[in-house]
């Protein structure tokens, strides 16, 4: 049987007293895969920074696993957006992978050959083992968000997070990335966040938009009046994924 | 160059001073690799000058109150690690402009230094050995002391090397890891102190930055790991100030200076050499 990953209860949060959520209740149950969606500013980031326990609710309760965010912070692993990286900083991709093992690892000395082990694996799942000895800032966009999935891998991980994983990717690359997930999805439950309502991947099984509040929907249930209801009167299209509903 | 081989195996003083420029040469290529990469020069630059405070402080009471044991660099640790510890605080609690905390130490502890020395009887150290360096005044008891902080940050940058550079490249991956960020941040600018410290005998306040970061900067052109670049700067920094000294020696000019512009010429050159193996680097 399931397990319950993630309880949030009546959350609300505001930043130096603006809301950003507002009575939020969401159950993510173990191994489902979640998209957290809504507009830029909507508190997306705000949601999943409360489950991880970087920031504590004002008002309601988070739960994971069963003891508070803080406790489990351990059983997140996070791949951050693009942007908040120095691509000049100078490491391999090995280094970066092996940050994942910080938590786990001893704390005093160099990392041990069983962390190298684990983050060779972590990379050998997302397809990238060749590049280990790589620098990090002359991989592609593709390369470095599959490095930074192995590194958060590498921290063997119940909750996988990911911030705007498909930003900055080309449609294959993206397509790739969803099959990636779909495949880990096996093993852990899986989070993205995304802006982007258009899409969701034909693997999401369910799916949150954020926007002060949380609406939730399965993944087919989108439609034009819930991308109204947070975006306003826009001319927003749904782009249908789901190849199979095409076939006659 | 026989000249100044001759001096060092004649003269203690000449061999203190070049032992003083490898120590400060080892420290600064650790600690300076981070403050590269970190991109926290401008934080080193305000840490070397409210050192002044620290120096015109341990110089006056050694003075005036006949402390002999009081060297002008106990004063430069205390002052540094404080201005590290401020520095720190308010990054970590945001309470106030960053940048705007670190031009006024940086001003502020120059000031103290210069109220300090001025007001100091007798015969006046020139305030401009502390701004500019002479590494011939390197005595036994400094000698002492930058094994000491030598050692300790080597000790530090080894049991916590992955700390440091997980805390540098993503702290907020590093949190949730479980990594006390704000201990070792704090920890890192803590280390940039003593760094300069060991660094002030050699080039002085002044030209300190110099010597953290032109290393670093080569170094940096030649591999894509920190500890690599760690090795290769404490290296091409021992060169440096040796040849530095060796010249100044030879034709009469600051040490200090003279280590500096070497340094400067290194990079120079080096930047100039390879514009295309970077860009090609960037764009594979």
């Amino acid at each position: 049987m399931k397990k319950r990953a993630v309880t949030i209860s009546d959350v609300s949060f505001s930043y130096d007293g603006v809301s950003a959520l507002e009575n939020v209740n969401l159950n993510i149950e173990e191994r489902e895969f979640t998209a957290i969606i809504g507009p830029n500013g909507g508190g997306k980031t705000t949601l999943i920074k409360l489950m991880m326990g970087l920031l504590q609710p004002q008002m309601g309760s988070i739960v994971v696993f069963g003891v508070p965010p803080w406790s489990a912070r351990r059983r997140f692993a996070y791949v951050p957006q693009h942007p908040r990286l120095d691509y000049e900083f100078p490491v391999t991709v090995m280094d970066v992978v092996l940050m994942g093992r910080l938590g786990s690892t001893a704390r005093i000395g160099p990392y041990r050959s069983a962390d190298r082990e684990s983050a060779m694996r972590a990379l050998d799942v997302v397809g990238c083992s060749n590049l280990y000895k790589r620098s990090f800032a002359a991989l592609s966009s593709g390369q470095r968000q599959r490095s930074l999935i192995a590194r958060a891998l590498a921290a063997q991980p119940d909750i996988l997070i990911l911030d705007e994983p498909t930003a900055n990717l080309d449609p294959t690359v993206q397509n790739d990335l969803y099959e990636l997930l779909h495949e880990l999805n096996k093993e852990m439950t899986v989070i993205i966040v995304s802006h982007d309502v258009g899409f969701v991947s034909k693997y999401v099984h369910k799916v949150a938009c954020v926007n002060r509040q949380v609406v939730l929907h399965s993944a087919s249930a989108i439609k034009g009046d819930v991308i109204s209801t947070l975006y306003g009167e826009m001319n927003v299209r749904m782009v249908d994924h789901d190849h199979h509903s095409r076939e006659p | 160059m026989s000249e100044f081989i001759d001096a060092v195996a004649a003269h203690a003083f000449m061999r203190n001073a070049l032992m003083a420029g490898l120590l400060a040469s080892v420290a600064g290529g650790l600690i300076g690799t981070y403050v590269v990469s970190r991109r926290i020069t401008l934080i080193a630059g305000s840490l070397a000058h409210s050192v002044l405070a620290g120096m015109g402080a341990a110089y006056y009471l050694r003075v005036v109150n006949d402390l002999p044991w009081l060297h002008p660099l106990y004063g430069a640790i205390v002052a540094a690690l404080a201005a590290a510890i401020i520095v720190s605080m308010v990054r970590i609690y945001g309470s106030e402009r960053e940048d705007t905390i670190i031009s006024a130490l940086w001003a502020i502890g120059m000031a103290i230094g210069i109220l300090f020395i001025f007001r100091t009887p007798g015969y006046k150290t020139d305030l401009m050995t502390y701004l500019f360096g002479n590494i011939v005044m390197a005595d036994t008891q400094a000698l002492r002391l930058l094994v000491g902080l030598d050692a300790l940050i080597l000790v530090v940058v080894i049991m916590f090397y992955k700390q440091l550079l997980a805390v540098c490249f993503d702290e907020e991956f590093a949190r949730l890891r479980g990594v006390r960020i704000g201990f070792f941040y704090t920890l890192l600018l803590c280390l940039t102190a003593l760094t300069i410290v060991t660094l002030i005998y050699v080039v002085g306040i002044v030209l300190v930055i110099a010597l953290l970061t032109l290393p670093v900067a080569v170094a940096a052109r030649f591999s894509t790991r920190l500890w690599e670049i760690m090795v290769l700067a404490s290296a091409l920094s021992a060169l440096c100030t040796s040849l530095g000294l060796a010249l100044s020696y030879e034709a009469d000019l600051p040490a200090g200076a003279t280590t500096v512009l070497l340094a400067g010429a290194v990079y120079v050159l080096v930047t100039v050499a390879t514009p295309v193996s970077r860009a090609a680097r960037k764009r594979r």
